[in-house]
Protein backbone atom coordinates (compact mmCIF):
# COMPACT_ATOMS: atom_id res chain seq x y z
CA UNK A 1 0.00 0.00 0.00
CA UNK A 2 1.43 3.44 -0.87
CA UNK A 3 2.31 5.66 2.09
CA UNK A 4 -0.40 8.05 3.07
CA UNK A 5 0.00 11.77 2.50
CA UNK A 6 -0.31 14.42 5.20
CA UNK A 7 -3.30 16.76 5.08
CA UNK A 8 -3.03 20.46 5.92
CA UNK A 9 -5.73 22.93 6.91
CA UNK A 10 -4.90 25.99 4.80
CA UNK A 11 -8.01 28.16 4.74
CA UNK A 12 -11.01 28.97 6.93
CA UNK A 13 -14.24 30.88 6.41
CA UNK A 14 -16.95 31.76 8.91
CA UNK A 15 -20.49 33.08 8.85
CA UNK A 16 -21.48 32.14 12.39
CA UNK A 17 -23.38 33.38 15.39
CA UNK A 18 -20.09 34.38 17.05
CA UNK A 19 -18.66 36.23 14.08
CA UNK A 20 -18.61 36.59 10.33
CA UNK A 21 -14.85 36.47 9.89
CA UNK A 22 -11.85 34.77 11.45
CA UNK A 23 -10.83 37.69 13.65
CA UNK A 24 -14.22 38.14 15.27
CA UNK A 25 -14.66 34.39 15.74
CA UNK A 26 -11.26 34.16 17.43
CA UNK A 27 -12.10 37.10 19.68
CA UNK A 28 -15.41 35.49 20.64
CA UNK A 29 -13.77 32.15 21.45
CA UNK A 30 -11.04 33.82 23.48
CA UNK A 31 -13.43 36.15 25.33
CA UNK A 32 -16.34 33.68 25.59
CA UNK A 33 -18.55 36.16 23.74
CA UNK A 34 -21.88 34.51 23.05
CA UNK A 35 -23.67 34.60 19.72
CA UNK A 36 -27.02 33.65 21.22
CA UNK A 37 -29.81 36.23 21.18
CA UNK A 38 -33.58 36.53 21.30
CA UNK A 39 -35.36 35.51 18.12
CA UNK A 40 -39.06 35.66 17.29
CA UNK A 41 -39.40 32.65 15.03
CA UNK A 42 -43.06 33.28 14.24
CA UNK A 43 -43.21 37.06 14.61
CA UNK A 44 -43.81 39.26 17.66
CA UNK A 45 -47.52 38.44 17.87
CA UNK A 46 -47.01 34.71 18.17
CA UNK A 47 -44.76 33.90 21.13
CA UNK A 48 -43.35 30.39 21.17
CA UNK A 49 -41.81 28.25 23.87
CA UNK A 50 -38.50 28.61 22.02
CA UNK A 51 -37.33 32.20 21.80
CA UNK A 52 -33.54 32.24 21.46
CA UNK A 53 -31.08 31.22 18.76
CA UNK A 54 -27.51 31.59 17.65
CA UNK A 55 -28.40 34.39 15.26
CA UNK A 56 -26.42 35.49 12.22
CA UNK A 57 -25.73 39.22 12.24
CA UNK A 58 -25.60 41.42 9.12
CA UNK A 59 -27.82 39.07 7.11
CA UNK A 60 -31.57 39.44 6.52
CA UNK A 61 -32.64 36.31 4.70
CA UNK A 62 -36.05 35.42 6.16
CA UNK A 63 -37.79 35.88 2.80
CA UNK A 64 -37.90 33.09 0.21
CA UNK A 65 -37.19 35.78 -2.40
CA UNK A 66 -33.53 36.53 -3.09
CA UNK A 67 -34.38 40.07 -4.13
CA UNK A 68 -35.47 40.81 -0.55
CA UNK A 69 -32.23 39.60 1.05
CA UNK A 70 -29.71 41.91 2.66
CA UNK A 71 -26.12 40.91 3.26
CA UNK A 72 -22.81 42.64 3.95
CA UNK A 73 -21.61 45.03 1.27
CA UNK A 74 -18.23 43.28 1.21
CA UNK A 75 -19.89 40.56 -0.87
CA UNK A 76 -21.55 41.17 -4.23
CA UNK A 77 -23.46 38.50 -6.11
CA UNK A 78 -25.49 38.84 -9.30
CA UNK A 79 -29.13 37.78 -9.63
CA UNK A 80 -27.91 34.87 -11.77
CA UNK A 81 -26.06 33.56 -8.71
CA UNK A 82 -28.65 34.47 -6.09
CA UNK A 83 -31.78 33.13 -7.77
CA UNK A 84 -30.97 29.47 -7.17
CA UNK A 85 -29.81 29.85 -3.56
CA UNK A 86 -31.37 29.08 -0.21
CA UNK A 87 -30.44 31.41 2.66
CA UNK A 88 -27.71 29.04 3.78
CA UNK A 89 -26.37 29.03 0.23
CA UNK A 90 -25.76 32.75 0.57
CA UNK A 91 -24.01 32.19 3.91
CA UNK A 92 -21.90 29.49 2.26
CA UNK A 93 -20.89 31.65 -0.70
CA UNK A 94 -19.66 34.33 1.69
CA UNK A 95 -17.77 31.83 3.87
CA UNK A 96 -16.24 30.23 0.75
CA UNK A 97 -15.01 33.59 -0.52
CA UNK A 98 -13.38 34.19 2.87
CA UNK A 99 -11.74 30.77 2.98
CA UNK A 100 -10.42 30.99 -0.58
CA UNK A 101 -8.93 34.42 0.14
CA UNK A 102 -7.57 33.14 3.47
CA UNK A 103 -5.84 30.23 1.73
CA UNK A 104 -4.63 32.60 -1.02
CA UNK A 105 -5.99 30.32 -3.73
CA UNK A 106 -6.42 31.69 -7.23
CA UNK A 107 -9.63 31.06 -9.21
CA UNK A 108 -7.59 28.76 -11.45
CA UNK A 109 -6.49 26.66 -8.48
CA UNK A 110 -10.04 26.44 -7.12
CA UNK A 111 -11.19 25.28 -10.52
CA UNK A 112 -8.37 22.91 -11.36
CA UNK A 113 -8.96 19.19 -11.80
CA UNK A 114 -7.32 18.34 -8.47
CA UNK A 115 -9.77 20.37 -6.36
CA UNK A 116 -13.00 18.92 -4.99
CA UNK A 117 -15.98 20.35 -3.12
CA UNK A 118 -17.61 18.43 -0.25
CA UNK A 119 -20.64 20.00 1.34
CA UNK A 120 -23.25 19.36 4.00
CA UNK A 121 -26.63 20.87 4.71
CA UNK A 122 -30.12 19.73 5.47
CA UNK A 123 -31.39 21.61 2.44
CA UNK A 124 -33.81 24.43 2.98
CA UNK A 125 -37.16 23.51 4.55
CA UNK A 126 -38.25 27.15 4.18
CA UNK A 127 -37.65 27.21 0.45
CA UNK A 128 -39.17 23.74 0.08
CA UNK A 129 -42.33 24.84 1.89
CA UNK A 130 -42.60 28.01 -0.16
CA UNK A 131 -42.18 26.36 -3.53
CA UNK A 132 -44.40 23.37 -2.72
CA UNK A 133 -47.14 25.72 -1.51
CA UNK A 134 -46.79 27.65 -4.74
CA UNK A 135 -47.01 24.42 -6.71
CA UNK A 136 -50.13 23.22 -4.90
CA UNK A 137 -51.67 26.66 -5.30
CA UNK A 138 -51.43 26.44 -9.09
CA UNK A 139 -54.17 24.53 -10.96
CA UNK A 140 -51.74 22.49 -13.09
CA UNK A 141 -49.29 22.06 -10.14
CA UNK A 142 -46.69 24.02 -12.02
CA UNK A 143 -44.13 25.15 -9.50
CA UNK A 144 -41.07 27.33 -9.89
CA UNK A 145 -38.16 26.11 -12.00
CA UNK A 146 -36.01 27.18 -9.04
CA UNK A 147 -37.94 24.97 -6.62
CA UNK A 148 -35.58 22.00 -6.67
CA UNK A 149 -32.23 23.76 -6.85
CA UNK A 150 -32.98 26.15 -3.98
CA UNK A 151 -34.47 23.54 -1.69
CA UNK A 152 -33.20 20.01 -1.65
CA UNK A 153 -30.22 18.83 0.32
CA UNK A 154 -27.94 19.05 -2.72
CA UNK A 155 -28.53 22.79 -3.06
CA UNK A 156 -25.04 23.64 -1.80
CA UNK A 157 -23.38 21.26 -4.24
CA UNK A 158 -25.37 22.60 -7.19
CA UNK A 159 -24.76 26.23 -6.44
CA UNK A 160 -21.23 26.30 -5.03
CA UNK A 161 -19.94 23.79 -7.55
CA UNK A 162 -21.21 25.97 -10.39
CA UNK A 163 -20.25 29.33 -8.92
CA UNK A 164 -16.67 28.28 -8.15
CA UNK A 165 -16.35 26.14 -11.30
CA UNK A 166 -15.39 23.01 -9.34
CA UNK A 167 -14.05 20.30 -11.69
CA UNK A 168 -12.29 17.76 -9.46
CA UNK A 169 -15.40 16.35 -7.77
CA UNK A 170 -18.55 17.61 -6.09
CA UNK A 171 -20.27 15.59 -3.39
CA UNK A 172 -22.71 16.03 -0.52
CA UNK A 173 -22.82 14.32 2.87
CA UNK A 174 -25.90 13.57 4.94
CA UNK A 175 -25.55 12.19 8.46
CA UNK A 176 -27.55 14.83 10.35
CA UNK A 177 -25.38 16.71 12.83
CA UNK A 178 -22.29 14.67 11.95
CA UNK A 179 -22.55 15.56 8.24
CA UNK A 180 -19.78 18.07 7.80
CA UNK A 181 -17.48 16.02 10.03
CA UNK A 182 -18.05 13.12 7.70
CA UNK A 183 -17.28 15.48 4.81
CA UNK A 184 -13.98 16.44 6.45
CA UNK A 185 -13.13 12.83 7.17
CA UNK A 186 -13.69 11.66 3.64
CA UNK A 187 -11.92 14.76 2.30
CA UNK A 188 -8.93 13.77 4.42
CA UNK A 189 -8.98 10.32 2.87
CA UNK A 190 -9.30 11.58 -0.71
CA UNK A 191 -6.20 13.73 -0.23
CA UNK A 192 -4.34 11.18 1.85
CA UNK A 193 -4.89 8.48 -0.76
CA UNK A 194 -3.69 10.77 -3.54
CA UNK A 195 -7.01 11.07 -5.33
CA UNK A 196 -6.91 14.86 -5.25
CA UNK A 197 -4.78 17.69 -3.91
CA UNK A 198 -7.37 19.89 -2.30
CA UNK A 199 -10.93 19.74 -0.93
CA UNK A 200 -13.12 22.70 -0.05
CA UNK A 201 -15.34 21.46 2.77
CA UNK A 202 -18.43 23.47 3.64
CA UNK A 203 -21.22 23.04 6.16
CA UNK A 204 -24.16 25.43 6.14
CA UNK A 205 -27.69 25.70 7.50
CA UNK A 206 -30.66 28.04 7.33
CA UNK A 207 -31.80 29.60 10.58
CA UNK A 208 -35.56 30.11 10.60
CA UNK A 209 -38.77 28.58 11.89
CA UNK A 210 -38.82 25.91 9.19
CA UNK A 211 -35.30 24.70 9.94
CA UNK A 212 -35.64 24.70 13.73
CA UNK A 213 -39.20 24.49 15.00
CA UNK A 214 -39.58 20.81 14.03
CA UNK A 215 -36.97 20.14 16.72
CA UNK A 216 -39.21 21.90 19.25
CA UNK A 217 -41.83 19.23 18.63
CA UNK A 218 -39.20 16.63 19.51
CA UNK A 219 -38.53 18.43 22.83
CA UNK A 220 -34.94 18.83 21.69
CA UNK A 221 -34.74 22.64 21.99
CA UNK A 222 -34.14 24.71 25.11
CA UNK A 223 -37.17 26.54 26.45
CA UNK A 224 -34.98 28.95 28.39
CA UNK A 225 -35.72 32.52 27.28
CA UNK A 226 -32.47 33.95 28.61
CA UNK A 227 -29.86 34.09 25.84
CA UNK A 228 -27.10 34.13 28.45
CA UNK A 229 -28.19 30.83 29.95
CA UNK A 230 -30.08 28.81 27.36
CA UNK A 231 -27.15 26.87 25.87
CA UNK A 232 -25.23 25.26 28.75
CA UNK A 233 -23.51 22.07 27.63
CA UNK A 234 -22.63 19.63 30.42
CA UNK A 235 -24.47 21.75 33.02
CA UNK A 236 -27.01 20.03 35.28
CA UNK A 237 -29.69 22.55 34.37
CA UNK A 238 -29.39 22.18 30.59
CA UNK A 239 -32.76 21.63 28.93
CA UNK A 240 -32.10 21.30 25.22
CA UNK A 241 -30.08 22.80 22.41
CA UNK A 242 -30.24 26.33 21.02
CA UNK A 243 -30.47 26.28 17.25
CA UNK A 244 -28.19 28.18 14.95
CA UNK A 245 -27.22 28.39 11.29
CA UNK A 246 -24.67 30.04 9.05
CA UNK A 247 -21.76 28.50 7.18
CA UNK A 248 -18.24 27.31 7.88
CA UNK A 249 -15.59 26.37 5.34
CA UNK A 250 -12.40 24.41 5.89
CA UNK A 251 -9.91 24.06 3.05
CA UNK A 252 -7.77 20.93 3.17
CA UNK A 253 -4.70 20.40 1.00
CA UNK A 254 -2.01 17.82 0.55
CA UNK A 255 1.33 18.66 2.07
CA UNK A 256 2.84 18.91 -1.42
CA UNK A 257 0.16 21.22 -2.77
CA UNK A 258 0.35 23.46 0.28
CA UNK A 259 4.14 23.59 0.16
CA UNK A 260 4.19 24.31 -3.57
CA UNK A 261 2.07 27.40 -2.96
CA UNK A 262 3.99 28.49 0.10
CA UNK A 263 0.84 28.12 2.20
CA UNK A 264 1.11 28.39 5.98
CA UNK A 265 -1.19 25.72 7.40
CA UNK A 266 -3.23 26.31 10.51
CA UNK A 267 -2.99 22.70 11.54
CA UNK A 268 -2.77 19.13 10.30
CA UNK A 269 -5.86 16.96 10.01
CA UNK A 270 -4.19 13.84 11.35
CA UNK A 271 -7.01 11.42 10.71
CA UNK A 272 -10.50 10.47 11.72
CA UNK A 273 -12.88 7.65 12.49
CA UNK A 274 -16.57 6.97 12.65
CA UNK A 275 -19.02 4.59 14.25
CA UNK A 276 -22.75 4.17 14.59
CA UNK A 277 -24.94 3.41 17.58
CA UNK A 278 -27.53 1.17 15.95
CA UNK A 279 -29.81 2.20 18.78
CA UNK A 280 -32.39 4.90 18.13
CA UNK A 281 -33.44 7.33 15.42
CA UNK A 282 -32.84 10.39 17.59
CA UNK A 283 -31.39 9.42 20.98
CA UNK A 284 -27.76 8.46 21.50
CA UNK A 285 -26.94 5.15 23.11
CA UNK A 286 -27.10 6.23 26.79
CA UNK A 287 -23.67 4.92 27.75
CA UNK A 288 -21.99 6.57 24.78
CA UNK A 289 -20.84 3.23 23.41
CA UNK A 290 -20.93 4.38 19.79
CA UNK A 291 -19.01 7.59 20.41
CA UNK A 292 -16.48 5.76 22.58
CA UNK A 293 -15.92 3.36 19.69
CA UNK A 294 -15.33 6.27 17.30
CA UNK A 295 -12.92 7.87 19.78
CA UNK A 296 -10.89 4.67 20.12
CA UNK A 297 -10.85 4.18 16.37
CA UNK A 298 -9.68 7.75 15.79
CA UNK A 299 -6.84 7.28 18.27
CA UNK A 300 -5.86 4.01 16.62
CA UNK A 301 -6.07 5.49 13.11
CA UNK A 302 -3.62 8.22 14.11
CA UNK A 303 -1.35 6.02 16.24
CA UNK A 304 -2.25 8.00 19.35
CA UNK A 305 -2.84 7.04 22.98
CA UNK A 306 -5.46 8.69 25.22
CA UNK A 307 -2.71 10.57 27.06
CA UNK A 308 -1.57 12.18 23.78
CA UNK A 309 -4.75 14.23 23.54
CA UNK A 310 -4.63 17.74 24.97
CA UNK A 311 -8.13 18.97 24.16
CA UNK A 312 -11.48 17.55 23.06
CA UNK A 313 -13.96 19.85 21.36
CA UNK A 314 -17.10 18.03 22.42
CA UNK A 315 -20.25 17.70 20.37
CA UNK A 316 -22.31 18.40 23.54
CA UNK A 317 -25.32 20.39 22.38
CA UNK A 318 -26.87 21.01 25.81
CA UNK A 319 -29.43 18.22 25.60
CA UNK A 320 -29.83 16.10 28.75
CA UNK A 321 -29.30 12.77 27.01
CA UNK A 322 -26.66 13.71 24.44
CA UNK A 323 -24.29 15.49 26.80
CA UNK A 324 -24.52 12.69 29.34
CA UNK A 325 -23.75 10.01 26.75
CA UNK A 326 -20.77 11.98 25.49
CA UNK A 327 -19.48 12.52 29.03
CA UNK A 328 -19.69 8.78 29.69
CA UNK A 329 -17.86 8.05 26.44
CA UNK A 330 -15.09 10.50 27.33
CA UNK A 331 -14.76 8.93 30.80
CA UNK A 332 -14.56 5.51 29.27
CA UNK A 333 -11.85 6.38 26.74
CA UNK A 334 -9.83 8.93 28.71
CA UNK A 335 -10.52 9.04 32.46
CA UNK A 336 -10.44 5.26 32.90
CA UNK A 337 -7.10 5.21 31.09
CA UNK A 338 -5.56 7.88 33.27
CA UNK A 339 -5.84 10.62 30.66
CA UNK A 340 -7.33 14.03 31.43
CA UNK A 341 -7.60 16.13 28.27
CA UNK A 342 -9.33 19.48 28.53
CA UNK A 343 -12.91 19.19 27.30
CA UNK A 344 -15.22 21.96 26.18
CA UNK A 345 -18.25 22.45 24.02
CA UNK A 346 -18.22 25.69 22.06
CA UNK A 347 -21.97 25.33 21.52
CA UNK A 348 -22.41 27.20 24.80
CA UNK A 349 -21.35 30.23 22.73
CA UNK A 350 -22.63 29.41 19.27
CA UNK A 351 -25.72 27.30 19.72
CA UNK A 352 -26.03 24.23 17.53
CA UNK A 353 -25.93 24.74 13.75
CA UNK A 354 -26.88 21.14 12.93
CA UNK A 355 -25.00 19.71 9.96
CA UNK A 356 -22.50 22.59 9.83
CA UNK A 357 -21.38 21.99 13.42
CA UNK A 358 -18.54 19.64 12.48
CA UNK A 359 -16.92 21.99 9.96
CA UNK A 360 -17.39 24.98 12.27
CA UNK A 361 -15.88 23.23 15.27
CA UNK A 362 -13.00 21.71 13.30
CA UNK A 363 -12.27 25.25 12.13
CA UNK A 364 -12.37 26.43 15.76
CA UNK A 365 -9.88 23.67 16.63
CA UNK A 366 -7.57 24.76 13.81
CA UNK A 367 -7.70 28.33 15.13
CA UNK A 368 -7.04 27.12 18.68
CA UNK A 369 -4.01 25.11 17.53
CA UNK A 370 -2.49 27.91 15.49
CA UNK A 371 -3.23 30.70 17.96
CA UNK A 372 -2.56 28.57 21.04
CA UNK A 373 -5.69 28.74 23.15
CA UNK A 374 -8.29 26.32 24.51
CA UNK A 375 -11.91 27.52 24.41
CA UNK A 376 -13.73 27.37 27.72
CA UNK A 377 -17.20 26.09 28.57
CA UNK A 378 -19.61 29.01 28.52
CA UNK A 379 -22.53 28.88 30.99
CA UNK A 380 -21.17 25.89 32.85
CA UNK A 381 -22.03 26.47 36.50
CA UNK A 382 -22.68 23.02 37.96
CA UNK A 383 -21.40 20.14 35.83
CA UNK A 384 -23.59 17.06 35.44
CA UNK A 385 -22.52 14.26 37.75
CA UNK A 386 -21.69 12.21 34.66
CA UNK A 387 -18.85 14.67 34.05
CA UNK A 388 -17.00 13.78 37.26
CA UNK A 389 -13.32 13.44 36.43
CA UNK A 390 -13.51 15.39 33.19
CA UNK A 391 -11.44 18.56 32.91
CA UNK A 392 -13.98 21.21 31.91
CA UNK A 393 -12.35 24.64 31.89
CA UNK A 394 -14.84 27.46 32.48
CA UNK A 395 -12.66 30.19 30.95
CA UNK A 396 -10.66 30.09 27.75
CA UNK A 397 -7.06 29.17 28.46
CA UNK A 398 -4.13 30.84 26.71
CA UNK A 399 -2.07 27.78 26.02
CA UNK A 400 -1.36 25.45 23.14
CA UNK A 401 -3.90 22.63 23.12
CA UNK A 402 -1.55 20.06 21.59
CA UNK A 403 -3.37 17.32 19.74
CA UNK A 404 -7.10 17.93 19.53
CA UNK A 405 -10.13 15.75 18.90
CA UNK A 406 -13.38 17.17 17.53
CA UNK A 407 -16.47 15.07 18.18
CA UNK A 408 -19.72 15.07 16.23
CA UNK A 409 -22.82 12.94 16.64
CA UNK A 410 -26.01 12.95 14.63
CA UNK A 411 -29.51 11.50 14.60
CA UNK A 412 -29.52 7.83 13.84
CA UNK A 413 -26.42 7.39 15.99
CA UNK A 414 -23.75 8.58 13.55
CA UNK A 415 -20.52 9.43 15.35
CA UNK A 416 -17.42 11.06 13.87
CA UNK A 417 -14.17 11.97 15.58
CA UNK A 418 -11.58 14.14 13.82
CA UNK A 419 -8.00 14.43 15.09
CA UNK A 420 -6.03 17.62 14.47
CA UNK A 421 -2.56 18.65 15.53
CA UNK A 422 -0.01 21.41 15.05
CA UNK A 423 1.49 21.56 11.56
CA UNK A 424 5.09 20.45 11.54
CA UNK A 425 7.04 21.33 8.41
CA UNK B 1 -61.60 22.06 10.46
CA UNK B 2 -62.50 24.91 8.13
CA UNK B 3 -60.62 25.04 4.84
CA UNK B 4 -58.73 28.24 4.10
CA UNK B 5 -60.72 30.49 1.76
CA UNK B 6 -59.72 30.28 -1.90
CA UNK B 7 -57.41 33.12 -2.88
CA UNK B 8 -58.72 35.54 -5.48
CA UNK B 9 -56.76 35.93 -8.74
CA UNK B 10 -55.69 39.38 -7.52
CA UNK B 11 -54.36 37.93 -4.27
CA UNK B 12 -52.44 35.28 -6.16
CA UNK B 13 -50.96 37.87 -8.50
CA UNK B 14 -50.00 40.08 -5.56
CA UNK B 15 -48.07 37.12 -4.09
CA UNK B 16 -46.29 36.51 -7.38
CA UNK B 17 -45.30 40.16 -7.53
CA UNK B 18 -43.94 40.29 -4.00
CA UNK B 19 -40.27 39.89 -4.92
CA UNK B 20 -40.43 42.67 -7.52
CA UNK B 21 -39.83 46.37 -6.82
CA UNK B 22 -42.94 48.54 -6.21
CA UNK B 23 -42.60 50.44 -9.49
CA UNK B 24 -42.67 47.16 -11.42
CA UNK B 25 -45.71 45.98 -9.48
CA UNK B 26 -47.43 49.24 -10.38
CA UNK B 27 -46.69 48.61 -14.06
CA UNK B 28 -48.46 45.25 -13.86
CA UNK B 29 -51.57 46.67 -12.24
CA UNK B 30 -51.52 49.55 -14.75
CA UNK B 31 -51.27 47.10 -17.65
CA UNK B 32 -54.23 45.15 -16.37
CA UNK B 33 -56.26 48.36 -16.47
CA UNK B 34 -55.00 49.92 -19.70
CA UNK B 35 -53.41 47.14 -21.77
CA UNK B 36 -51.12 49.39 -23.77
CA UNK B 37 -48.18 48.19 -25.83
CA UNK B 38 -45.95 50.84 -24.27
CA UNK B 39 -46.61 49.50 -20.76
CA UNK B 40 -46.05 45.95 -21.96
CA UNK B 41 -42.60 46.91 -23.26
CA UNK B 42 -41.75 48.51 -19.92
CA UNK B 43 -42.87 45.34 -18.16
CA UNK B 44 -40.59 43.17 -20.27
CA UNK B 45 -37.69 45.52 -19.65
CA UNK B 46 -38.50 45.47 -15.91
CA UNK B 47 -38.50 41.67 -15.86
CA UNK B 48 -35.09 41.49 -17.47
CA UNK B 49 -33.76 44.20 -15.15
CA UNK B 50 -34.99 42.17 -12.16
CA UNK B 51 -33.32 39.01 -13.41
CA UNK B 52 -30.20 40.67 -14.82
CA UNK B 53 -29.50 43.33 -12.19
CA UNK B 54 -26.51 45.58 -12.79
CA UNK B 55 -25.43 43.52 -15.78
CA UNK B 56 -28.72 44.30 -17.49
CA UNK B 57 -28.45 48.02 -16.71
CA UNK B 58 -24.93 48.19 -18.12
CA UNK B 59 -25.77 46.21 -21.24
CA UNK B 60 -29.03 48.07 -21.80
CA UNK B 61 -27.23 51.42 -21.72
CA UNK B 62 -24.93 50.04 -24.39
CA UNK B 63 -27.24 48.00 -26.63
CA UNK B 64 -30.83 49.00 -25.80
CA UNK B 65 -33.26 46.42 -27.21
CA UNK B 66 -30.36 44.43 -28.63
CA UNK B 67 -29.35 43.07 -25.23
CA UNK B 68 -28.82 39.31 -25.63
CA UNK B 69 -30.57 37.15 -23.02
CA UNK B 70 -28.01 34.35 -22.91
CA UNK B 71 -24.75 35.86 -24.10
CA UNK B 72 -25.05 39.27 -22.41
CA UNK B 73 -27.17 38.50 -19.36
CA UNK B 74 -25.94 34.97 -18.70
CA UNK B 75 -29.44 33.49 -18.41
CA UNK B 76 -29.51 29.70 -18.29
CA UNK B 77 -32.44 27.48 -19.21
CA UNK B 78 -33.94 27.69 -15.70
CA UNK B 79 -33.87 31.48 -15.81
CA UNK B 80 -35.57 31.46 -19.22
CA UNK B 81 -38.27 29.11 -17.93
CA UNK B 82 -38.79 31.36 -14.90
CA UNK B 83 -39.14 34.38 -17.19
CA UNK B 84 -41.63 32.52 -19.36
CA UNK B 85 -43.73 31.58 -16.31
CA UNK B 86 -43.69 35.18 -15.13
CA UNK B 87 -44.71 36.45 -18.57
CA UNK B 88 -47.71 34.16 -18.39
CA UNK B 89 -48.60 35.22 -14.85
CA UNK B 90 -48.09 38.95 -15.40
CA UNK B 91 -49.34 39.58 -18.93
CA UNK B 92 -51.20 36.36 -19.73
CA UNK B 93 -49.06 35.18 -22.65
CA UNK B 94 -47.69 31.65 -22.84
CA UNK B 95 -44.15 31.27 -24.16
CA UNK B 96 -43.56 27.70 -25.25
CA UNK B 97 -40.10 26.20 -24.93
CA UNK B 98 -39.96 25.89 -28.72
CA UNK B 99 -40.43 29.65 -28.99
CA UNK B 100 -37.19 30.41 -27.15
CA UNK B 101 -34.78 29.81 -30.03
CA UNK B 102 -36.48 32.74 -31.80
CA UNK B 103 -36.21 34.99 -28.75
CA UNK B 104 -32.60 36.04 -28.43
CA UNK B 105 -32.82 39.68 -27.35
CA UNK B 106 -34.87 42.03 -25.21
CA UNK B 107 -36.37 43.36 -28.43
CA UNK B 108 -37.31 39.85 -29.58
CA UNK B 109 -39.09 39.19 -26.27
CA UNK B 110 -40.92 42.50 -26.41
CA UNK B 111 -41.98 41.84 -30.02
CA UNK B 112 -43.12 38.29 -29.25
CA UNK B 113 -45.31 39.37 -26.34
CA UNK B 114 -46.61 42.41 -28.25
CA UNK B 115 -47.65 40.30 -31.24
CA UNK B 116 -49.38 37.75 -29.01
CA UNK B 117 -51.09 40.46 -26.96
CA UNK B 118 -52.10 42.74 -29.81
CA UNK B 119 -52.50 40.51 -32.87
CA UNK B 120 -54.67 42.99 -34.73
CA UNK B 121 -52.08 45.75 -34.40
CA UNK B 122 -49.36 43.38 -35.52
CA UNK B 123 -51.36 42.41 -38.62
CA UNK B 124 -52.21 45.96 -39.70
Amino acid sequence: MPSRRRVAVTGLGFITSIGNDRASVTASLRGLRSGIARKDFAGPDRPLAVSVAGTIREFEVDSPFWSKWKYPAAYRFTPNTLRSLAPHGLYALCAMEQAIADARLTPAQVSDEATMLFSSSAGSPMMMRHWLNTMHDTPDMRGSPMGVVTSISGTLNFNLGTHFKIRGGNCGFVSACASSSHALGYAHDEISLGRCERVLVVGAEDLNADSLMPFMSMKALSNCADPAKASRPFDRSRDGFVGSGGAAVVILESQDAAAARGAKPYAELLGWAQSSDGFNIAMPQPEGEGLARALRRALAACGLAPRDIGYVNAHATSTPQGDRAEAVALQEVFTKNGARPLVSSTKGLTGHPLSMAGAMEAAFCALAIRDEFVPGNANLDAPDEACAGLELPRATLSRAPGIVLSNSSGFGGSNVVLALGPWKS
Amino acid sequence: MTAAPEKTPEEKLREKLEPFPPEFQELIWDYRRTRTAATLEKIVRGMLEYHGGDVFRTKYAEKQDGVLLVEDLGFDSLALVEISFQAEEFVGIVIQLEDFPKIKTLGDLQAFLREKSFPAAAAS
